[in-house]
């Protein structure tokens, strides 16, 4: 474990480490994602956030070797979804992400919704919606569930 | 809310017919298939559209000719030996249908074994009549043009009809070769009998007539023989046969009309159409004959409609009033048109032609003249207004051509409302936005009244059960398409793969938004 994985590592309690993301039937597939990773569940006690607070389902960071580190926010969704929730969801799962890693670490952050379907409304709130981190907008990524994380 | 019988239900499965590997789908009140390109969806629709022309069509169109007459050749020597046996099951097939209308309900009868062997008979042709309907129908010439291509040797077609009042399925099949149909039939061996109406007075008539006049067969003339006993069996024969196909092939013996995707170009070119057809017409026995340009069945069918309409009103009364009982059409007007579409006759030739005018106007337009949008659903107001009935089955290819996402998601509540008048509805489409009201449009039947007054469109509701939507999907081996049924997700949606290009498209959005942030 290195620079990016250690420092989130020595921040947080162990037992919100899981090596899955899956919850109420969607889950992301780790397949070609980088064996140094690390994911918090962030519903379990110890992660970064409170029982009643907003917050997404994980927290998913990654080293890619020669290149920067991924930060990423991931929100499931397998029944009805709303576009403001979802935002807010991963806008708190990004202030996470800042506060567990310095500034100064090169980090890029990929705000990611995975779900079943969507309806057209929705969508494009999804779309016109960004998550800020470290003072930059960033747009919010989507797959269906099961499918693997998006490579860049 | 009309909905079929809870038992009543009609299957149709297909095998290596044109693009289709395979598809297996029953027939709702409404039914939608959605998918890519090229996976057969018109391809299956048109197939439908051809089995209710060649069931259904003939016998209302042409009230006077029975449907059993459209595939039995005129050259068949099926009628049975005139004997004993056989008098004297007509004569207790009459006797049972006395009885049946004694009781002044419609029920069903056995019949005996005799009477459906020579049945059986009768469907001999029924297989060649078929595949040449369906020929019509996809403007072919042969019928090995319909089977898939790859190593597929036939095409099969089956139906499968299970009658509200009987557990077991009459399953039918139709195979189709490289230059024939055949068609295998379960016959049923009992035959519902309506309690009053004019067929059951002729069968019953007919049958009296056959046990009057061949009480004694030893007695029977040489004239009775050869002329006025197959006279009486055939016309006892096509009565029970009318009476049959309900039971054998379901809703498949109403009258179906198909509206094809390129019924905007063919209302925009109406008129010069007809005058070509006008102009040629004194021509015809004077010069060599030509040929006629081929024009798929669907597509002649819509065109001979459109110039054809039974009932054309004068130009006085061609302006249907917006009061009027044609509740669907109008609110298409309405809603969607924001104007009427009228139905004229000239003058000096006997066809129609069409006008819209929008609210507010005193003058009407030609249709050429009016928006695509108009042309589009022109035809659906008037096929609603002059030909469609309840019970009948009205297929609509992409009826989301040319509509503003506003003007879909009002359509599909009006189609919504069509089913629950009695119509059955088929549609072809590549729409998001109509699969998304159809969602909604199930979803509201099921909110309890009180909550019923929350929600916008109360009255555009269906059961689930009403609702089929079918997925094209490509599949690779073998090569060609396969359907699945979609049923509304935990989401409240029907997911069509739709998302699948929106979530790449988003992606890409991002992708390239975050590169520029970054870059700023």
């Amino acid at each position: 474990m290195t620079g990016l994985l250690s420092t989130v590592h020595s921040q947080i309690d162990q037992s919100c480490i899981v090596n899955r993301c899956s919850k109420d039937g969607c889950s992301v597939s780790l397949s070609g994602a980088s064996s140094n990773r690390l994911i918090i569940d962030c519903d379990l006690a110890g992660s970064p956030f409170g029982p009643n607070q907003t917050k997404c389902d994980y927290l998913l960071f990654e080293e890619i070797q020669n290149r920067a580190g991924r930060a990423i926010p991931i929100e499931l969704k397998s029944g009805r979804i709303r576009a403001r929730d979802v935002i807010n969801q991963l806008q708190a799962g990004a202030a996470a992400v800042e506060n567990l890693i310095p500034r100064q670490v090169d980090v890029r952050l990929l705000p990611l919704l995975a779900y079943g379907n969507i309806p057209k409304g929705e969508r494009a709130a999804i779309n016109n919606g960004t998550v800020r981190f470290h003072g930059e907008s960033e747009r919010i990524r989507r797959i269906r569930c099961g499918s693997p994380l998006p490579q860049r | 809310m009309t909905s079929p019988p809870a038992n009543d239900r009609l299957e149709i499965e297909v095998q290596d017919f044109g693009p289709i590997v395979h598809a297996k789908l029953d027939l709702r009140p409404m039914t939608v298939f959605v998918g890519p390109s090229n996976t057969g969806k018109s391809y299956l629709a048109v197939l439908i559209y051809a089995l209710h022309q060649f069931l259904g069509g003939v016998g209302q169109r042409h009230p006077g000719i029975r449907r059993f007459a459209f595939w039995r050749s005129p050259f068949s020597h099926t009628v049975p030996e005139l004997t004993a046996e056989i008098v004297s099951a007509y004569a207790q097939l009459a006797q049972k249908i006395s009885d049946v209308s004694l009781g002044q309900e419609d029920t069903s009868i056995v019949l005996p074994d005799i009477i459906i062997e020579s049945l059986r008979s009768e469907f001999d042709d029924f297989g060649h009549a078929m595949g040449l309907e369906i020929l019509r129908c996809f403007g072919m010439d042969a019928t090995g043009a319909l089977i898939r291509r790859g190593r597929s040797e036939r095409a099969k077609i089956a139906i499968r009809h299970r009658n509200s009042d009987n557990d077991v399925a009459l399953e039918h099949e139709l195979s189709i070769g490289p230059h024939m149909a055949e068609f295998h039939g379960d016959v049923p061996t009992r035959v519902h009998i309506p309690s009053t109406g004019k067929d059951i007075r002729s069968l019953h008539y007919d049958l009296d007539d056959i046990r009057f006049h061949f009480r004694d067969v030893s007695s029977v003339s040489e004239h009775q023989w050869s002329g006025e006993w197959p006279m009486a069996y055939l016309a006892v024969t096509s009565s029970l046969i009318d009476l049959m196909l309900h039971r054998m092939f379901g809703d498949f013996d109403l009258r179906g009309f198909y509206l094809p995707a390129d019924r905007t170009g063919v209302m925009h070119a109406h008129r010069a159409v007809v005058s070509a057809m006008v102009d040629s017409a004194p021509l015809v026995g004077l010069r060599p004959a030509t040929r006629t340009p081929l024009l798929s069945g669907v597509l002649a069918d819509f065109l001979g409609e459109t110039v054809r309409f039974d009932d054309v009103p004068s130009p006085r009364r061609s302006r249907v009033s917006r009061q009027s009982k044609d509740g669907v059409a109008t609110e298409i007007e309405k809603n969607i048109l924001h104007g009427t579409i009228g139905l004229e006759q000239s003058e000096f030739i006997k066809f129609p032609h069409f006008t819209y005018r929008p609210d507010g106007w005193k003058e009407d337009l030609p249709l050429m003249h009016a928006s695509s949008m108009v042309s589009e659903l022109a035809p659906v107001v008037l096929y609603l207004r002059h030909l469609v009935q309840p019970g009948n089955v009205l297929i609509i290819e992409e009826p989301e051509s040319h509509l503003h996402p506003a003007a879909q998601v009002e359509f599909t509540r009006q189609l919504a409302k069509l089913v629950q008048a009695g119509y059955r509805v088929i549609i072809t489409t590549h729409s998001e936005w109509i699969l998304e009201e159809l969602a909604n449009v199930v979803q509201r039947s099921e909110l309890q009244p009180e909550e019923l007054t929350t929600v916008s469109e109360s009255d555009a509701a269906l059961t689930a059960d009403q609702v089929g939507v079918w997925l094209f999907r490509p599949k690779r081996r073998p090569r060609g398409s396969e359907v699945v049924h979609v049923s509304l997700g935990d989401s409240g949606l029907y997911d069509a793969g739709f998302d699948d290009v929106a979530i790449a498209l988003s992606n890409d959005g991002a992708k390239i938004y975050n590169r520029i942030g970054r870059n700023e």
